[in-house]
């Protein structure tokens, strides 16, 4: 069954998982090609705004792990919402069976576009000499980008499996709350409301600490 | 008392509005002040009725520590915290040079003018009643030695423009100089982190650039304008001194480049220099610092040799040694980031699975 729900799901995100992988690929070429690290004339090299080139570029791992997560989600349930559950009623196993049959699927999904940023990040950074005192944080930025995924996954994922209505009051009461917070401190009323509701996403115990760690891919 | 109270606060908001800005007048206005308070501190601190806004003093190392709440339990603690770090890096003997430095210390609703100043030898501190801790308040007491030190150094450390940081935690201190060392904009740093000791104690500000320098920082001045300014090399106001730098090796046009590019030649931060002096201390032993501090009349460079008992190539290197030693640890992730977002991840499924769509 396994085998099964995961051809289901790659017809469903191959095309999504195919591009992001592409991407993942591309970024850590384009970041060192960017910073100038594939420049062969070192003497031109500023390793201050290098690095700060590169770190700017690091904020996009993040942003592609968010959004591999959620084309993975929406591919995992789109053909039971499409059907209203029905197949999945059907099937002579318990409902806590089928939802990890159904992340399992999905998880197995995020391995290319790891294995793409790692690919990458290996190309990029064997590309040139690294200059002394800097390090390359090649397989750091893989093993975070592979969390940082497949967090994201679980929690696009366990949104989704909910009813819209659900889906709409989680993601409604949260938008407002951070809305209501802007406008109240853009009329000079303080309030630490969306700068709790952020630390309590982005820092521990928050499930997505992760996402605002260390990106660079080279540093001191 | 209520007299006494009324002086006090009267004086408070004089001393804020005259401390904010220093013309020639406010100076005047503010030394006539500091006279005051010392009257008035003098004067409270004999009296002995109770509920008198009192003004205490307590005596460290030479120094003394005047506050309105001389024996509040955080001030107490901050000063005995206080006492151990001074002891610790200065010595157990009243520091000459912290002889007659004061430390006012004003506990309550802080007025502007008393955040951090410094006046002549007198280091003001307004304690907020949020920030009532006796480990914010001894690591102010540190903060104003530094500036009292840094103040009282005498004419060279003053031209040094060498900060004072022996209160800081060094090991961040020596990180953050390590990582300028590496990316800072300035031939001198990059010739120091090369190996170059005459590049050190130029990006320390201890030896001045000049034209008539030596082989190795021309070169070294000129491998600055090719590596970080080429980009401007097309400029019509700037090729011809470029090219005479760069391919002519002409220290003269090298100069002549930045200073119509508009470049300064930085060195190292405040806060790098600093980094020397805790060297200093911890090569020349327990009373180094004492020493470099006692000797106000001489230049810094002698200043620095006497008080680490070596010639200052051997502290540079000494320095150079600890800064490159104090490489920031790599950012790994670390193994408790993956098991907790694994929980998570088994958190969020877990929700998953209970979903009430099919219940």
């Amino acid at each position: 069954m396994f085998a099964a729900i995961c051809r289901i799901q790659w017809k469903a995100s191959a095309l999504g998982v195919a591009l992001l992988a592409t991407l993942a690929f591309i970024i850590p070429l384009l970041t060192v090609q960017q910073a100038g690290f594939s420049a062969g004339d070192r003497r031109g090299w500023d390793l201050i705004v290098m690095l700060s080139a590169v770190e700017t570029a690091g904020t996009l791992f993040p942003i592609l792990a968010v959004i591999l997560g959620l084309t993975l989600s929406v591919g995992a349930w789109s053909a039971d919402h499409q059907a209203e559950h029905v197949y999945a009623l059907t099937l002579p196993v318990p409902r806590w069976h089928y939802v990890l049959l159904r992340f399992g699927a999905g998880l197995l999904l995020i391995a290319p576009v790891v294995a793409a940023v790692g690919l990458g990040c290996a190309v990029a950074l064997g590309s040139f000499d690294l200059p002394a005192g800097l390090r390359s944080y090649g397989g750091a930025i893989t093993l975070r980008f592979a969390l940082a995924a497949a967090v994201s996954y679980a929690a696009t994922f366990a949104l989704a499996a909910g009813t819209k209505r659900t889906t709409a009051a989680v993601v409604g009461v949260l938008t407002a709350v951070i809305v209501l917070a802007l406008v109240l401190e853009a009329f000079g009323v303080s309030t630490a409301v969306a700068e709790g509701i952020m630390n309590a996403i982005f820092t521990r115990p928050g499930p997505f600490e992760v996402l605002v760690g260390p990106w660079s891919l080279i540093g001191v | 008392m209520l007299r006494a109270a009324a002086v006090v606060a009267a004086l408070t908001i004089v001393a804020a509005a005259a401390l904010v800005g220093q013309t020639p007048d406010e100076q005047a206005k503010l030394d006539r002040l500091t006279r005051r308070y010392d009257d008035l501190t003098a004067r409270l601190t004999n009296e002995a009725e109770v509920g008198v806004p009192r003004v205490d003093s307590v005596h460290v190392g030479g120094l003394w520590i005047l506050s309105d709440s001389a024996e509040s339990p955080v001030l107490l603690g901050a000063v005995e915290s206080f006492r151990r770090l001074l002891m610790q890096q200065l010595g157990p003997a009243p520091l000459p040079l912290l002889v007659g430095a004061r430390i006012a210390v004003r506990f309550g609703e802080a007025h502007p003018g008393w955040g951090h100043l410094l006046t002549g030898d007198t280091q003001f501190i307004g304690v907020q009643q949020r920030r009532r801790t006796s480990k914010w308040l001894t690591g102010q007491l540190a903060q104003a030695v530094d500036g009292l030190l840094a103040h009282r150094g005498g004419a060279s450390v003053a031209a040094w423009r060498g900060d004072v940081h022996l209160f800081h935690d060094q090991g961040p201190l020596l990180e953050a100089t390590h990582l300028e060392l590496l990316t800072a904009n300035a031939p001198s740093a990059d010739g120091c982190r090369d190996g170059s000791l005459e590049a050190c104690a130029r990006s320390l500000n201890l030896i001045a650039r000049l034209p008539g320098q030596s082989v190795e920082a021309n070169a070294e001045l000129r491998r600055f304008v090719e590596r970080r300014l080429r980009h401007r090399a097309s400029e019509p106001a700037l090729a011809p001194a470029y090219s005479a730098c760069v391919d002519g090796g002409d220290a003269a046009a090298c100069l002549a480049f930045l200073e119509r590019a508009g470049v300064q030649e930085p060195t190292l931060s405040t806060r790098a220099t600093g980094t020397l002096l805790v060297a200093v201390g911890d090569v020349g032993g327990p009373d180094a610092l004492a020493r470099f501090f006692a000797d106000t009349g001489a230049a810094i460079v002698p200043r620095l040799e006497a008080a680490a008992g070596m010639p200052v190539d051997s502290l540079l290197a000494r320095w150079r040694e600890t800064i490159l030693a104090h490489r920031p640890p790599p950012t790994a992730v670390p193994a408790g980031m993956q098991w907790f977002v694994l929980g998570w991840a088994t958190v969020l499924v877990a929700l998953a699975t209970r979903s009430t769509r099919w219940r």
